[in-house]
């Protein structure tokens, strides 16, 4: 289906960027829906973007929604909650109290706390407030104020990061560093911050593809202690993205998820825009061991991330309240508050403990995310048996190998 | 003529592009084709498509694609995940998702679907090796003709191989059942097409190397800059474009590269001096460990790019343009754009692998501005020659008369850009570029035939920055060609085209397309694509008068195909009262009805163009959109006077390459409004059906105001449309 999406946008851009051709919501086929749209552009150098994609299906409206609405038994939202997410990656409801996921984003998202409200009512979660300590929001130096001012429309980068972290584990605390731009040197002082005000995981679901200026701010992911994760991109098979190429980092790459009539209820393949790559400025760690790329591979572990099999997200800055949201900005929260619920968050100088634990996650099997360059059916672009690029070592399967 | 502050424009970015020119035209647009997709359904090339049986029982359609990749499709019964990918030598592959996990125990030859050997047979053989020890065994939907040792030969048929892939999936559930991964108990047996190269499932593919790339200024010292990186061997592993900050690191596979690089010298005031581009050949980048090592050295760019004109002309525009492809025809384009800036290459030759398709383009104008005309010359080489003095001769020139149209309220300049079209430009993209002079008028541009005489152009309004595209045309050397261009009124519709074009009035399967383009003018190839200043536009579709889609924005929609015969109706709404520049046919609307029938054998969608309501499995076929050609009497700013008026009127179908409805236009009317459309008058309308001249009075009241036109039309399949255009032309003031 992603493919045949692809085609519409070369079209689009021959011949119909001025005509718009917009097809019909209900009644057109896939081969004609719009493309999810990035939330963030290319970045300048020595800037990062982010990874969220939003779905071209319409908004949701505003307000909580499903049997805790204002209007018993409306629908729930389009796109995945967190009962499908525990159901597709067999996770406990509870876990992970003792847990402070931060999530690194770039400018204010006025309205985070109260979006996360919606969204945490909505679904019957607990909720994460400023009030009972769950919630916290500083900028890049740790204070509450000033907020640094909004950055485009980050803040649904932003409001896509606390849903995931909050659907993957309920009871964790969520603590929003926003940095004062999106300037490496913003966001990793952000993530150091982080790591000052107690997160024992930071997610960062943004980066740039890596240079010789990517080294300078390796020391900001490296926290021995702390688990850090990096969105791998949407990019497809390319030059990998840092922070997810740092070797101190959990690189977290993207699937396809669909309910199916299976044991595990769920067919799950790679996405197609998920970024992997080879590195050629991080060195091979000890714990990698792919004979094809000389240098660190992207990525490590993986989840739902296709736009078109996407997550419901609640945001109002930027959105008109419910929205699906995708990229492997989503994934990477997922993935923070699975590791969260294992409670191992100690065991991440670096990635290798989900090497030593491949076996109890799903093998991701089938996709692949070959574009402009391909890998000639390779691991690194092609969802295979075993480890490849663009799933890692595959999805979680319950918390055991995290 | 320049002038200067009108900016660069670059709308598309198909290829690398680097245009340091101030106020010049520029436009690169991509082809479809620049990004072959996988799962392509564009039917119109059903006619050479074949039908594919793959061992796990799952039938593929599989079809030629623009640029020689292969298109494929799945039967709609067996649509499970695939994994297909286009590797080296045109092979495509197509994996289904229960074959992933025993990749390796099946070889990757029982899914190349463009091996001849496996199209349309009946029995397709196999060669099967059994574990050492082990006697051939029977598998499920495969038989066996023969045994040797642990070896034996085989078939399938269509029919049977549902069997073997029922057999893989049994498989694939007991491991999941087990908890262990899919496919880990493994296949009890090797399979490989017969007569297939036999493969080592381990061998990796591409092992990636580090290679490290930097750049040398005139001096010798590294500078930054960019480099255009490709594996020659195939382009589909390695196609960059890396930035180098100092020093850049790219992983690629090992094999043979080229690079290219600009660099720009700068005088002591800041200046261009000269642009130098660098192209290196036959980079090698081994299996060895160590890191390689390529620098680009600007120093190597030392031939001068010396263009003569046969007419006085001084240089305005140097573009030169390298076409690095593999030998499957993938590759890279690099296009440097200048003013009168020198500039150099560094000579290569011919690459004995792939293609170094080599253009160069210079643009003149005349000494005197007020001649109006421009000389436009292209020429082309493969490789990068030594002797960069290139001439064309007077009597290698065409003569084309480009006349300009314009808006009474648009004083801005116009620019015509031209560009040459030749099959390697085609696949990268066709590019044209242009200087602005004053609109309205009439623009001599001489284009020469030295390196092709298919020339393509385009409109550019510096008003607006609205592209008028057109298809690209020959223009034999000798010959003279008039091209009106925004001649008005302004209406909206499809159109009848020959260069590729997505068919958005077209059925596929399931599915129906009908959709509107907003603005074109009298040119029956001519569709305007606004690129900063778009119209306002509302789109509604009917199906037998209910309606099935509404939307702000939209242009058109595609909807599912009802099963019996219908009716669709479109009405395009387009306002385009703010975009700067417009005082004519500001808001206009258009009413197009096509008859819609299943059973109906419209006709075929021809290649290159491409169905935009795409079903592989179906071909496309086009649907019976009028359009209407308006040919005013009028003055160039489409301002007539009181008095008697005409109106050259051509009604037609949307058509493709010549294919399109051939109903005849059996009525055509034509109404006036001198009150914004409170009241209408009819015109006389005389002619033969489809060309039709409609006259009437401009009254004396009417100086100084912008008539409306409303024209109706239908053929004899029942095909209808009517438009109403808003303010479609002025009246001149009374003594004006």
């Amino acid at each position: 289906m992603h493919r045949i999406r692809r085609r519409f946008a070369a079209v689009a851009a021959v011949a119909a960027t001025a005509v718009a051709f917009v097809p019909a919501v209900s009644a057109v086929p896939a081969a004609a829906e719009p493309l999810p749209q990035e939330v963030c552009g290319p970045a300048a150098a020595g800037f990062a973007r982010c990874f969220a994609e939003v779905d071209s299906r319409p908004s949701g409206g505003f307000g909580v929604r499903g049997a805790a609405g204002t209007t018993a038994g409306t629908a729930l939202p389009d796109g995945y909650g967190p009962a499908d997410l525990r159901s597709a990656y067999r996770l406990p409801a509870t876990g992970g109290a003792e847990e402070t996921i931060a999530v690194v984003d770039s400018g204010d998202a006025p309205n985070a706390e109260a979006d996360l409200a919606v969204y945490r009512k909505t679904y019957g979660l607990a909720p994460c407030t400023t009030e009972n300590g769950c919630f916290r929001k500083v900028n890049q130096r740790g204070d509450a104020k000033p907020l640094p001012p909004r950055d485009g429309d980050w803040p649904v980068e932003t409001a896509l990061d606390l849903d995931l972290a909050s659907a993957a584990c309920p009871q964790c605390k969520l603590l929003l560093v926003e940095g004062d731009d999106a300037q490496f040197a913003s966001l990793g002082a952000a993530v150091d911050t982080a790591v000052g005000l107690g997160a024992t995981i930071v997610s960062n679901s943004y980066g740039a593809p890596e240079s010789s200026a990517s080294g300078d701010f390796a020391a900001h992911y490296r926290h021995p202690g702390v688990a850090v994760l990096a969105s791998s991109g949407d990019e497809g098979f390319a030059v990998p993205n840092a922070p997810a190429a740092y070797d101190s980092v959990v690189a977290v790459g993207g699937t396809s998820l669909v309910k199916a009539g299976n044991a595990r209820g769920w067919t799950e393949s790679a996405y197609h825009d998920a970024t992997s790559g080879c590195s050629a400025w991080v060195g091979k760690p000890a714990w990698q061991t792919d004979p094809n790329c000389p240098g660190r591979t992207v990525a490590d572990v993986s989840a739902v991330a296709d736009p078109e099999t996407g997550l419901a997200v609640y945001e109002t800055t930027v959105e008109t309240g419910w929205t699906v949201v995708g990229g492997t900005s989503a994934s990477a929260p997922f993935v923070a508050g699975v590791i969260a619920l294992a409670g191992h968050h100690d065991q991440y100088p670096d990635a290798s403990r989900l090497y030593a634990h491949a076996a109890q996650l799903n093998d991701v099997v089938g996709g692949d995310n070959a574009g402009t360059q391909e890998c000639g059916g390779d691991y690194l672009c092609t969802a295979v048996a075993g480890y490849d690029g663009p799933t890692g070592n595959g999805s979680p399967a319950g918390p055991a190998a995290f | 003529m320049r002038r200067p502050g009108l900016g660069r424009r670059i709308p598309h970015r198909a290829v690398v592009l680097i245009a340091i020119v101030a106020g010049a035209s520029i436009a690169v647009t991509a082809p479809v084709s620049a990004q072959p997709p996988a799962g392509t359904a564009f039917t119109e090339a059903t006619s050479a498509a074949q039908q594919v049986s793959l061992i796990t029982g799952d039938e593929v359609t599989v079809f030629p694609r623009p640029g020689g990749s292969t298109g494929f499709a799945l039967a709609p019964a067996n649509r499970q995940p695939v994994q297909s990918f286009q590797a080296d030598g045109g092979h495509r592959y197509v994996i289904p998702a229960v074959a992933l996990p025993y990749l390796g125990k099946l070889d990757r030859s029982l899914f190349d679907v463009t091996a001849p050997a496996k199209q349309n047979s009946g029995r397709i053989g196999l060669e099967l090796s059994f574990p050492e020890g082990a006697a051939p065994a029977a598998l499920p939907g495969i038989t066996l003709t023969s045994r040797s040792g642990n070896t034996a030969t085989g078939y399938f048929t269509p029919e049977s191989a549902t069997a073997f892939g029922a057999e893989l999936h049994r498989r694939i559930v007991a491991d999941v059942a087990a908890g262990r991964p899919a496919g880990s108990s493994g296949l009890p047996v090797t399979i490989r097409a017969a007569g297939a190269a036999q493969q080592v499932p381990e061998q990796p593919r591409y092992p990636m190397h580090d290679l490290e790339l930097g750049l040398k200024d005139l001096d010798g010292k590294p500078v930054n800059g960019s480099i255009s990186l490709i594996d020659t061997d195939s382009a589909s592993r390695a196609n960059l474009s890396v930035d180098v900050e100092g020093v850049a690191r790219v992983a690629v596979p090992a094999g043979h590269y080229a690079a290219y690089s600009t660099f720009v010298d700068w005088d002591a005031d800041g200046n261009v001096k000269a642009i130098r581009t660098v192209a290196v050949e036959g980079f090698a980048v081994d299996d060895s460990a160590a890191t390689a090592t390529l620098t680009v050295d600007e120093r190597t760019a030392t031939a001068p790019i010396r263009v003569s004109s046969p007419k006085p002309a001084a240089q305005q525009q140097l573009q030169t343009s390298v076409y690095r492809e593999d030998p499957t025809g993938r590759g890279l384009g690099l296009i440097v754009v200048g003013p009168e800036t020198p500039q150099y290459v560094s000579p290569v030759a011919k690459p004995s692998s792939g293609r170094l398709h080599y253009v160069v383009q210079w643009g003149g104008a005349p000494p005197k501005a007020e001649d109006r005309y421009r000389v436009d010359l292209s020429f082309a080489a493969e490789g990068i020659p030594a002797d960069q003095s290139f001439a064309t001769k007077e009597s290698e020139l065409a003569t084309v008369r480009d006349v300009l149209h314009a808006d009474p309220a648009d004083t801005m300049p116009v620019a015509i850009d031209n560009g040459p079209v030749d099959p390697v430009i085609e696949r990268h993209g066709f590019g044209a570029s242009g200087f602005y002079l004053p609109a309205p008028g009439t623009l001599i541009d001489y284009l020469g035939t030295t390196h092709t005489s298919q020339w393509g152009q385009e409109e550019v309004k510096s008003s607006s920055r609205q592209l008028m595209l057109a298809d690209p045309r020959r223009y034999p050397a000798g010959s003279t060609t008039t091209t009106d261009w925004s001649r008005g009124p302004l209406s909206s519709g499809l159109g009848q085209w020959n260069r590729q074009q997505t068919c958005e009035a077209c059925y596929s399967g399931s599915t129906v397309s009908l959709a509107i383009p907003a603005l074109r003018d009298s040119m029956p190839d001519h569709t305007a694509l606004p690129l900063f200043y778009a119209p306002k536009v509302h789109y509604s579709l009917y199906q037998d008068d209910k309606q099935v889609f509404d939307q702000d924005g939209a242009t058109g929609a595609v909807v599912e195909a009802p099963k019996t015969p219908a009716v669709f109706r479109g009405v395009l709404d387009v306002d385009r009262t703010a975009v700067p520049g417009v005082s004519q046919a500001g808001k206009i609307r258009t009413e197009l009805s096509v008859r819609y029938d299943p059973a109906a054998e419209n006709p075929v969608l021809p290649a290159p163009h491409v169905c935009q309501p795409a079903d592989s499995a179906q071909p496309c076929r086009i649907l019976g959109a009028l359009t209407v050609d308006y040919r005013l009497d009028a003055d160039l700013t489409t301002t007539s006077k009181v008095g008697g008026q005409a109106l050259a009127l051509h009604v037609g179908h949307a058509a493709f390459s010549g294919a399109g409805s051939r109903s005849p236009v059996t009525s055509a009317a034509v109404s006036v409004s001198f009150d914004d459309g409170a009241t209408w008058q009819p015109a006389k309308v005389t002619g033969t059906p489809g060309d039709y001249r409609a006259t009437w009075e401009n009254p004396p009241e009417s100086a100084g105001k912008s008539p409306s036109l409303k024209v109706t039309a239908q053929d004899r399949a029942g095909d209808a449309i009517t438009q109403t255009i808003t303010g479609a032309y002025t009246v001149a003031k009374a003594g004006a």
